[in-house]
């Protein structure tokens, strides 16, 4: 390995060595984040509480929990998993509207 | 992984609960139903009942029907007005229309038969127009509750558009300014996926919409470098809310990974005091090498730090004039600073096992660790001011891996340190000991029983043979 002087004309030694190159490995130590698999688990129970109990505000909830899974999503994570919890939020709404297109009452109001 | 198991697990089965007991509630309701509507339900069928069964009339009594009529309502106007005299109009129109009803049922006209035996029908059939009720009955505004839903959702939308678009914003200003130092101590930027390509992919990696990162290699002194970003959620708004209650910033973390021959037995940190209780629960080579914790004042730096080190003359090395001086002028900024020969992540993480299942001593790798917590605003306007105030500490980092690379050990402090990595490993050893002992007894088993079969398939080849001998003997003696 010889060293080299750096192209900017100071005297410093330039440290870079091609030969040292090396692949990127893991290091174990990861910024994790889950809310992005939690908000999928969590909107699927919605959309079939929505669905089954034909209660609405579960489905807009599920909607939601959709978005925020979308907006917490790594790069890493599939594409259809999110895609399939967007459409199944949505359908729970849509079906609910469809069977009874009477306006929302919201779990506490009387 | 697990959770999110044992949270499907509960879903299913709060689901079925939740089934069964709205079926049980509706099944009361269903028969109650059926018991209130029953009458009506009986009058409606005999109406379409005589809908459906039209009998052919003739012109003569289609005329004598509307003749016969009116005598028919005046016989029963006649005879309802001097005993019902106390009602109200409406109630004699109610009563008249119930006789009506089941009018067609008793009249006996209705039954007549003609010579011929068809039956005349006196009464045509009713006349049904269904009115067409335009949706919404109830107008636009009880549908409030939507409404705010839906405007809820479009502006977490536009929120992730502006918070997406501000992070990569910073992301660029920080790989920008710093690009230039970058460039001047590694010959690779960005991990590339071809291995000849000594380039690389000279741009910094998205993993997320709010973690940026950069893999540097070809430096003396180090294996590689990896510059994370990991910024605020500024694209989900739930995140920028709780924020507003618990205060976290933009996290900027170096991962230096160290060769062999770059760096002697070394386990050091320094953090403040909160990420200092933190890395000494979750750390496995502080838990191991490193159960003290010391005040840095001791080292000359700011009350806030606390140092944790395996040996005194490596933190006494490590900490010389320069070292103290920068640590001072960002105290502000330093998280933590970590450097250890022993990394073998956190304890959380699930252990490595071997094929029999076993836990296996992991590799421990070599590292520098240098994580700050960014003065950034949630608007992210004055990043490049907050970049170019920090570019002295990249500086930093470069003198302290070259720094590392002439830290060595005195022969009785590398005595020790190479004592306690044999404890470590000694304990690990023991701990796993019994697994160890079954895995092995297990493996035997298997040995012994391929063995047994083996000399099993022996004898039975060997026992056809001889058969198969004896056949061709007594058949060639017959013949």
């Amino acid at each position: 390995m010889s060293t080299t002087t750096r192209q900017s004309g100071t005297n410093a030694v330039d440290p870079r060595r091609t030969d040292k190159i090396r692949r990127f490995r893991v290091s174990g130590l990861v910024f994790e984040d889950f809310t992005s698999d939690y908000m999928s688990v969590i909107g699927m129970l919605f959309s079939m509480f929505g669905l089954m109990m034909r209660m609405k505000w579960c489905a807009w909830i599920a909607i939601y929990c959709s978005c925020i899974g979308f907006a917490s999503s790594r790069l890493q994570d599939d594409a259809k998993q999110i895609f399939s919890s967007f459409m199944l939020s949505i359908s729970a709404v849509v079906m609910s509207y469809l069977q009874n297109p009477s306006p929302m009452t919201l779990p506490f109001s009387a | 992984m697990r959770v999110t198991k044992l949270l499907l697990v509960l879903a299913a089965v709060v689901l079925v609960v939740s089934i069964v007991a709205v079926k049980c509630e509706h099944e009361e309701d269903d028969f109650a139903e059926f018991d209130d509507d029953f009458e009506e339900d009986e009058l409606s069928r005999a109406r379409s009942r005589r809908a459906r069964t039209p009998s052919p009339q003739k012109e003569e009594d289609l005329k004598e029907t509307p003749k016969k009529k009116p005598p028919t309502e005046d016989v029963i106007e006649e005879d309802i007005r001097p005993k019902d005299s106390g009602f109200d109009e409406d109630d004699e129109a109610n009563v008249m229309n119930d006789e009506d009803d089941f009018e067609s049922i008793d009249d006996e006209d209705e039954f007549d038969f003609d010579g011929d035996g068809k039956v005349k029908r006196e009464m045509p059939p009713p006349k049904l127009t269904i009115t067409s009720v335009p949706m919404p009955m109830r107008g636009w505004q009880a549908y409030w509750s939507e409404l705010l839903m839906l405007i809820g959702i479009s502006v977490y939308m536009m929120n992730y558009i502006l918070g997406r678009y501000k992070n990569q914003k910073i992301a660029q200003s920080f790989f920008d300014i710093n690009w230039n130092i970058l460039e001047d101590n590694f010959m690779m930027l960005g991990d590339s996926t071809i291995l000849e390509d000594e380039q690389g992919t000279r741009n910094y990696q998205k993993m997320s919409d709010s973690i940026y990162q950069m893999w540097c290699s070809g430096r003396v002194c180090c294996e590689g470098m990896l510059v994370e970003l990991k910024l605020l959620k500024r694209q989900d708004l739930v995140s920028i809310l709780a924020n507003m209650f618990r205060p976290a910033k933009d996290v900027l973390r170096v991962s230096v990974e160290m060769g062999r021959e770059d760096m002697d037995s070394v386990v050091f940190a320094l953090a403040n005091k909160k990420a200092a209780t933190k890395m000494s629960k979750e750390y496995n080579d502080l838990i191991n090498y490193c159960p003290e914790k010391k005040p840095a004042e001791k080292y000359g730096l700011p009350s806030q730090f606390v140092v944790m080190s395996e040996l005194s003359e490596a933190s006494s090395t490590i900490l010389d004039s320069k070292t103290c001086a920068v640590i001072t002028k960002f105290a502000s900024l330093i998280d933590s600073i970590h450097f250890t020969d022993q990394f073998t992540g956190l304890r959380s993480a699930e252990p490595e096992t071997t094929k029999d299942g076993v836990m296996k001593l992991p590799e421990p790798r070599r590292f520098l660790f240098f994580t700050l917590n960014l003065p950034t605003t949630n608007s992210g306007n004055n990043c490049d001011t907050v970049f170019e105030e920090m570019k002295p500490f990249f500086q930093f980092i470069f003198y302290t891996i070259d720094k590392m690379k002439r830290v060595r050990l005195s022969k009785e402090g590398k005595y020790k340190a190479d004592r306690n990595r044999a404890k470590v490993e000694e304990a690990f050893m023991k701990q796993t000991h019994a697994a160890r002992a079954e895995a092995a007894a297990v493996r035997r088993e298997e040995k012994r029983r391929q063995e047994k079969e083996r000399i099993l398939q022996v004898i039975m080849l060997s026992e056809t043979l001889i058969m198969f001998c004896r056949l061709k003997i007594s058949r060639t003696v017959n013949f």
